[in-house]
């Protein structure tokens, strides 16, 4: 008698718990409906030309947010394509 | 004496035409059906007037800062873009289909069809409370669901801040945005 009073319990908090889980909105559970990455390249195409404006617009830093990774990656390959640029030009003439 | 009961007869009739009308089955209910001028008024200033009431007394905190931006874009683009749309996306299953039609909320406010009650129609504050309200509150009828049960008001509040920039971005800052990292 007593076990199967225990199962039920057992049953009913293991089936709340789901119920709950399934019911949980956080922003997490979002995220794998959404595999894409920010495609951060078209950042270089956009206009800079007012470099004040940029760094008050809240969607430019919005994105360099978004892009802070990336724009970070993008310098350390910059500085491995070309090692010591500037030197090597003397040489090469 | 008569004109007593001229009027409980013509009130009693309509409420049995009116009855009937209902129960019979006549009235086209598809959404692929447009309202009568009527039908459309009524519902149309019910809404309006509704929302207005309602979200009048609503406290705007600051909004736009790059954090909700973020915030409210990955929300908007997971749960509302489908049905308001997104730059560079004119039309999709829903707007083309449901009745009454999403507004188009990549369009700045004053250049949709429709206004937004009596009292400012195009004052940012009077719109940024109505939005907060709806998004919140949902529109019985409509496809605009309640997102106040299962989204914090700090969360509603960075969709609206996303919302007043959305009209002003490109799909390209609009990808990067939303993009949940
Ligand atoms: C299933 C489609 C659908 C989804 C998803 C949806 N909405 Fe709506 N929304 C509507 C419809 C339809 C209306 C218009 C209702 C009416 O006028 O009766 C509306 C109205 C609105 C309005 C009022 C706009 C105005 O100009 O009056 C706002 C703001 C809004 N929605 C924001 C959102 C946000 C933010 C989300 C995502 C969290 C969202 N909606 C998700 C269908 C949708």
């Amino acid at each position: 008698m007593t076990k199967s009073v225990l199962l039920l319990c057992g049953i009913t908090v293991a089936l709340l718990t789901l119920a709950l889980k399934t019911y949980a909105h956080a922003p997490e559970l979002h995220k794998k409906e959404s595999a894409d990455k920010p495609q951060c390249e078209a950042m270089q195409k956009m206009d800079h030309s007012d470099m004040d404006k940029d760094m008050e617009d809240p969607i430019m830093q919005a994105m360099m947010e978004q892009c802070k990774d990336w724009l970070h990656d993008e310098h350390e390959q910059d500085v491995k394509e070309h090692p010591s640029d500037g030197h090597d030009k003397h040489n090469q003439g | 004496m008569t004109i007593i009961k001229t009027l409980v007869a013509v009130i009693i009739f309509t409420l049995v035409v009116g009855l009937g009308v209902i129960y019979s089955g006549i009235y086209p209910i598809g959404a692929d059906q447009r309202h009568s001028a009527v039908t459309f008024w009524l519902l149309d200033t019910l809404r309006k007037r509704s929302v207005a009431r309602a979200s009048e007394d609503i406290e705007v905190p600051s909004l736009g800062s790059p954090q909700q931006l973020l915030s409210g874009g990955a929300d908007y683009n997971d749960m509302c873009a489908g049905c308001h749309l997104k730059p560079g996306v004119t039309e999709t299953d829903m707007t083309i289909g449901l009745y009454p039609t999403p507004p188009d909320l990549t369009v700045p406010p004053e250049k949709h069809d429709h206004d937004h009650g009596s009292g400012g129609h195009d004052d940012p504050v009077v719109i940024a409370k109505q939005q907060y309200w709806v998004i919140k509150h949902g529109i019985m009828a409509s496809g605009m669901a309640a997102f106040g049960p299962t989204h914090s008001d700090e969360r509603i509040w960075a969709m609206v801040a996303f919302l007043q920039k959305l009209p002003e971005m490109t799909p390209e800052q609009y990808q990067i945005i939303t993009t949940r990292r």
